[in-house]
């Protein structure tokens, strides 16, 4: 899609910034050449300049009002005809095309109605399928076309190289099926019937199928697609009118099985088991580190038991686990891990210092529910989370601990080997 | 056998993802997998909305360190407030009462836009993919911009916000920085801006810097312009929602008469009315 989306980005093809001048008269002002209540003709509703009302109701086509939208160029009405068979040439229902299907999905689980049409003509919109080939198709035929008559190229050379190089010529070929395209024939013969098989570009468009068949495979035919940009081309469609023409081309199988899933029960159309899906990804896997700054030292029925040497290293990523630090247990301590809701906090006492300061955190954390003790000072280094780990001593336990069977006096390898032990919480799903 | 059923052999007949899926031990006992983490029992309450984000599209969870490079990222882009096409878009689609999710499917439409959105960081992507590969032929930042010209004409990723330098990319990339200083792609779009505004009097914009970081923390062109997308929804959606709560279309700008005065007004010749003469004799 990267030549649709360059090309639309500036229309003249000159890339450009416009200044604070330019924005001053753009800014809350609108412009337009396609319509609107134009002035001196306020009680008419003009389309590039047809009255809407008096004039185009009731004498001409939906089908005519859209190119004239788009083209600016209101189409006889024999090329009425042809517009009208390119469109209900395309009225494919098939759920499972690729845009009947989203479009129906949307619609099975009651998706507002503009949601599904959204899903489908989305769909639609891509350098697969309908838009993005019918773009790329005619801006082929044109390029070519001007290379031909300037007498810079010949057709031959320009489908060879393409050829060589294993570029795709869209426009021929089909995804799903093989051989001639049967939408062809009856769109030809209308064509024909209103003189209207007679443009250059529809004798480009079977030159080059000629020469894909010579020089590539005698099973590649011109597809529905390249046969209607050729056509529209023809009918003075630009490359890009074209691929905004043909957005609503199969909208008409699309709103039916949109309107039938709106019928049927909610999630009846397709709706999967875990057994429809495959999943290709990593076995189960236990979740890394945190950080470099922590170290997980235990891991057994979905706990954790990560040792790190100050409290300021937790993380949200810690939540439900062990965590033994070798920080002081005071309120600022506390205060900060109960934000992270580890299953337990371990720390140092610090000596307790005056009143008691050094664990003053444990009772907090008790309020919160999350269980704590502290080591001794003289078991272990302060500061060094990996000591308390291995040889720090209980010595001072909150009272959600002691509910755990955790007491004074005990190692903290001890304690989180209890806590490890404990029922396992349920899981979800 | 049609030839669809023919087709419909060659494709898998189920549906193949390494993202996601609930997988059953021996027991029978099923867990949600996300890139073999337990999503619910593990992820779910750990990891910030960035995080996963990151898991989702990369299959890893992020080191601290990209961590907070991707949460600085989504949350500089989470509001293209109202002026931004995007918000406008959704803001006009929400005062004519349809659903909230109608109004971010317009909002999308625009916020996936070539020239300021999703398209355009995923082509600002490709840009400095291609300037990287010559870069590490040693070819000089000047002379860069002079290769990348043809292919890239508009320069995706460096421009005006409306018709003023973006200020917003200078915060960005003093947060970025402080993060990850070397920050390759960063560094060589900050380069190439010294380049062209010497040129051209454009610097980088929002998608570019987007660009550029999203490359920086191994990010594919893909991955980008959906990134840029899903980010930016937040702030459409209050916008949807304060409009909606105020009112509706009487309460939002309809705008003066467009300016449309055609020079004629044309009349239907008989080639081109095409009911009449066949049905009603």
């Amino acid at each position: 899609m990267d030549k649709i989306w360059n090309d639309m980005l500036y229309p003249d093809g000159q890339v450009s910034y416009p200044d604070s001048e330019q924005w001053k008269i753009w800014r809350q002002k609108i412009t337009t050449d396609v319509g609107g209540l134009a002035a001196g003709f306020r009680s008419e509703i003009l389309l590039r300049g047809y009255k809407v009302i008096e004039e185009m109701t009731g004498n001409i086509s939906f089908i005519q009002a859209w190119a004239l939208s788009i083209t600016g160029r209101l189409p006889d009405k024999y090329e009425d005809r042809l517009l009208n068979a390119l469109f209900v040439n395309t009225a494919i229902a098939d759920p499972r095309f690729w845009f009947n299907r989203t479009a129906r999905l949307a619609a099975t689980v009651k998706s507002s109605p503009a949601g599904c049409i959204a899903a489908g003509i989305a769909t639609k919109d891509g350098e697969f399928f309908s838009s993005g080939p019918a773009y790329n198709t005619a801006r082929f035929f044109k390029e070519t076309l001007i290379k031909i008559k300037s007498g810079e190229r010949t057709l031959e050379d320009i489908v060879i190289e393409k050829i060589k190089n294993k570029e795709i010529i869209t426009g021929f070929g089909r995804v799903l099926a093989r051989g001639k395209d049967e939408r062809n024939a009856s769109l030809l013969k209308i064509a024909q019937k209103y003189n209207l098989d007679k443009g250059a570009y529809l004798d480009l468009a079977f030159k080059v199928e000629k020469l894909l068949q010579q020089h590539k495979s005698e099973d590649l035919f011109m597809n529905g697609g390249g046969l209607r940009s050729a056509l529209l081309l023809d009918m003075k469609f630009k490359p890009h009118q074209i691929m905004i023409f043909n957005m609503i081309m199969h909208i008409i199988g699309l709103a039916g099985n949109v309107t039938e899933a709106f019928e049927q029960q909610p999630g009846q159309f397709l709706p999967l088991t875990d057994e429809d899906i495959k999943y290709t990804g990593l076995p189960k896997r236990r979740l890394p580190s945190p950080s470099e700054k922590q170290s997980i030292v235990r891991q057994k029925n979905g706990k954790r038991v990560i040792v790190m040497d100050s409290v300021s290293y937790i993380e949200m990523a810690n939540r439900g686990d062990i965590i033994v630090t070798g920080s002081h247990g005071g309120m600022p301590a506390a205060e900060h891990g109960i934000r992270f809701k580890p299953r337990c906090l371990v720390f140092n006492d610090a000596g307790t210092g005056k009143e008691n300061a050094g664990v003053k955190g444990l009772e907090s954390l008790d309020e919160a529910g999350i269980a704590s003790a502290a080591v001794s000072y003289t078991s272990a280094r302060i500061g060094d989370g990996m000591d308390t780990y291995h040889h720090g001593v209980l010595s001072t336990v909150n009272n959600t601990m002691k509910a755990m069977g955790i007491y004074e006096g005990m190692t903290v390898k001890d304690a989180t080997e209890i806590i490890i032990g404990l029922e396992k919480t349920d899981e979800y799903c | 056998m049609s030839q669809a059923s023919e087709t419909s052999r060659r494709v898998p007949q189920k549906i193949e993802t390494k993202i996601w899926a609930n997988v059953a031990d021996e027991k029978g006992h099923k867990t949600t997998l996300c890139h073999g983490y337990d999503f619910y029992n593990d992820i779910l309450g750990r990891y910030s909305v960035s995080d996963i984000f990151f898991l989702l599209l990369k299959g890893e969870l992020p080191d601290p360190k990209e961590s907070s490079v991707m949460n600085i990222l989504m949350t500089s882009i989470i509001n293209p407030g109202p002026k931004d096409w995007s918000t406008l878009t959704a803001m006009t689609a929400a005062v004519s009462h349809t659903t909230v999710g109608n109004s971010l499917i317009a909002g999308i439409s625009a916020l996936q836009s070539r020239y300021n959105g999703g398209l355009c960081v995923e082509k600002s992507m490709e840009m400095f993919i291609d300037a990287a590969k010559y870069t590490e032929k040693k070819t000089k930042t000047p002379d860069l911009f002079q290769i990348l010209k043809p292919q890239y004409p508009d320069l995706p990723g460096y421009g005006l916000d409306r018709h003023e330098r973006d200020r917003k990319v200078l915060r960005l990339i003093e947060l970025i920085k402080e993060e990850n200083p070397e920050g390759a792609y960063l560094n060589l779009a900050i380069e190439l801006e010294n380049e062209i505004s010497k040129i051209k009097k454009i610097w980088l914009t929002m998608p570019g810097v987007i660009a550029a970081i999203l490359l920086d923390l191994g990010f594919k062109p893909l991955d980008g312009h959906g990134i840029f997308i899903v980010s930016s929804l937040p702030g459409v959606l209050s916008h949807i929602l304060a409009q909606m709560k105020k009112g509706g279309w009487n309460t939002f700008p309809f705008y003066d008469t467009p300016e449309y005065n055609p020079e004629n007004i044309n009349e239907l010749t008989e080639n081109q009315k095409v009911y009449g003469e066949e049905i009603d004799g």
